[in-house]
């Protein structure tokens, strides 16, 4: 039966494609928006990657950066240099605010880098970005680029204006687009003459930066430190929340989707092959032969589409960059196999709606002349 | 040594109930021996189908017992039913039924799949199979290019690959011209004959009589074996064609007498002017 139902799937090749295609299509749908979502928080967290640091140190309640904006104070920052396995501290002012041509700003984060040359130097060097002279911004290339700004041109940061002297690029998302002004232009804008959003801190070596961490929580009072691994997770899980139940609603329309397409599918296979199927009963066919076949061409089908889905992320993802440049897309492989997994697991069992109809066929169909 | 291969006894099937009750196979026995070839005729809708699938296992009896070598078939379950048909019956079938993706060997060796065996030596005996039965050079050719014949025959072949000791065939010539039907209907004598296996036929086709050792005739659910006894010749009154009494489709009653028509037209005639075709008294 199964050398059969193979043979029968090859000789319908284009229906059974057509059906793994609309079940490919379906799980894309369900993959596109995840895709999106952690693409964004991708870039979201780039900032923290390349960025160099042991320990971040945030305001005491905070564990992500999308929420550090308020300020540390100067006593708080003395007590971090302080702890014991710190080398060193670096001071980022790190607020929002609208930015952009007049009359068309969008919200972005405000990065105020370093004004001392030999942190502002290490930071260029580790994360292959510039950092902006007094009263100059370098925007995200893509930022610039929808505002339809070009180096030279004037550009509204708040309530002040500056002069672009160049873009970005990795530093766009539509959450949070990274600004970089010169740390005295940053104080100057947010008024803030003292203190920091948020300091680097580098462990001294043999120092482990999880030990750091905890030390200096337990040492400084209001002040909330985390490894940039933790923040990093801390902050992309955020993103990946924001459109947690979005992402879910899709994934489980795609699955319904495909399963009907199975579902459909099977049926039709299964009707168009009813005599075939009632000949082998009368032939002999024992039912655990016929349940295999029925199964089998549910899960190749389903198999097929999933097969299509993932070898289309990579194409699809390339094409998205092209046309929709301001979105970043990120296929995950892991949600690639998740979502495939449960679409084979759901074809298994709708398969059983076909499966009832095919162990329902009279063999005496095969005395029809 | 019992060479019976097949026995029915007082096999009945009735289909509905009460004033719907339709009594398809009404008290049938009948015993086919190896080397028999059975035709089983009656009108349409006399229950030969019926009485075939019956035989075969695919459809359970109200009452009455069927026996295939010696093992009752009809208190056996789906499942043990379904294994003797596989192993021990070949079916052939009027609109063949052939798997259309399949090849002609495929399709030869798709039953054998059902029963466990080697599929090597299933192929080894659809070669000798395909040679027997000439289909050599349609070997890999799919059903959609076969002829009726030749379709026929590759379901004789795909018959005969578990070595059945009985083959059952429901109209094999019906959608056959005649010289592929008497070929087929020589195929199953020699099947028969020469092979040793018991044939039972269910058929309108009164070309492959002569090559019966039994012609039973199944009539309101109830059998009789035709070829026991003589045939009753008639005259159709109104048309004058002989007719044998056995197979007349249309009869009518007039003054005690029951006279045979060869068609429902000649019937009409007769029932509107009997005096006309009667002898005078």
């Amino acid at each position: 039966m199964f050398f059969w139902i193979t043979k029968s799937l090859l000789n319908e090749k284009w229906s059974v494609l057509t059906a793994a295609c609309g079940i490919a299509l379906a799980l894309l749908l369900a993959l596109y928006l995840d895709a999106v979502f952690r693409g964004e928080a991708g870039q979201i967290v780039t900032f923290i990657e390349r960025t160099p640091a042991d320990v971040w140190v945030l305001q005491d309640g905070v564990s992500d950066l999308h929420m550090a904006r308020s300020r540390l104070s100067e006593n708080a920052i003395y007590a971090v240099r302080k702890v014991e396995g710190v080398a060193g501290v670096t001071r980022f002012l790190y607020r929002d605010s609208l930015v952009g041509a007049q009359g068309r700003e969008k919200l972005a984060y405000v990065v105020g880098i370093p004004s001392d040359p030999k942190a502002r130097t290490a930071w260029e060097q580790a994360t292959g970005w510039k950092a902006p002279k007094h009263g100059r911004v370098i925007l995200p290339a893509r930022l610039a680029e929808a505002e339809g700004l070009k180096t030279g041109d004037k550009v509204r940061v708040g309530n002040a204006k500056f002069i672009l002297s160049d873009v970005s690029k990795g530093t766009y998302s539509m959450a949070n687009p990274l600004v970089f002004l010169d740390e005295a232009d940053a104080r100057h804008l947010f008024d803030m003459d003292d203190g920091a959003n948020v300091l680097l801190v580098f462990a001294l070596p043999g120092t482990s930066p999880s030990d750091l961490a905890v030390r200096i929580n337990t040492e400084v009072d209001k002040v909330s430190a985390l490894t940039s691994q933790i923040l990093r997770r801390n902050d992309f899980n955020l993103a990946m929340q924001m459109g947690g139940a979005l992402i879910g609603v899709l994934e489980i329309l795609g699955l319904i989707v495909a399963g009907l397409i199975v579902v459909f599918t099977a049926f039709a296979f299964s009707s168009s092959h009813q005599r075939e199927f009632a000949m082998a009963k009368a032939l002999g066919a024992p039912a655990r032969q016929i349940t295999g076949a029925a199964l089998t061409q549910t899960a190749t089908i389903s198999l097929l589409g999933v097969t299509i889905a993932s070898i289309a992320t990579a194409p699809l993802q390339m094409a998205l960059h092209h046309w929709v440049p301001g979105v970043a897309v990120s296929f995950s492989p892991t949600t690639i196999l998740v979502l495939g997994l449960a679409t084979l697991l759901l074809a298994i069992l709708a398969a059983i709606f076909p499966l009832r109809y095919v162990l329902r066929v009279d063999p005496m169909l095969v005395f029809q002349g | 040594m019992t060479t019976s291969i097949l026995s029915a006894q007082s096999v009945v099937k009735h289909f509905g109930s009460g004033n719907a009750l339709v009594r398809a196979v009404d008290g049938v026995s009948l015993t086919v021996e190896r080397g028999d070839l059975v035709l089983i005729k009656g009108p349409s809708g006399s229950g030969k189908t019926t009485l075939l699938s019956m035989l075969g296992g695919l459809l359970k009896p109200t009452s009455g017992t069927i026996r295939l070598l010696d093992r009752e078939m009809t208190s056996a379950n789906e499942s043990t039913r379904a294994a003797m048909r596989a192993r021990e019956i070949g079916f052939v079938f009027q609109a063949y039924n052939l798997l259309a993706a399949l090849s002609v060997e495929d399709n030869i060796v798709f039953p054998a799949r059902f029963t466990g065996q080697s599929l090597s030596d299933a192929h080894a005996r659809a070669d000798r199979l395909i040679k027997r039965l000439d289909l050599a050079h349609r070997r890999d050719a799919r059903p959609d290019k076969l002829s009726g014949g030749e379709k026929q025959r590759v379901a004789v072949a795909r018959a005969l690959i578990n070595d059945p000791p009985l083959i059952l065939a429901d109209e094999p010539t019906g959608n056959l011209d005649s010289q592929r039907g008497l070929e087929v209907a020589m195929l199953l004598q020699e099947i028969a004959r020469e092979d040793q296996r018991a044939v039972v036929i269910v058929t309108h086709d009164e070309r492959i009589e002569d090559i019966a050792d039994r012609i039973l005739w199944l009539e309101d659910g109830r059998l009789r074996d035709r070829k026991a006894e003589p045939h009753e010749w008639a005259r159709d009154p109104v048309c004058g064609m002989r007719i044998d009494r056995w197979v007349a489709a249309s009869t009518a009653q007039y003054k005690d007498e029951k006279f045979v028509f060869c068609t429902e037209r000649c019937r009409n005639k007769f029932l509107a002017t009997p005096e006309a075709y009667t002898p005078a008294p």
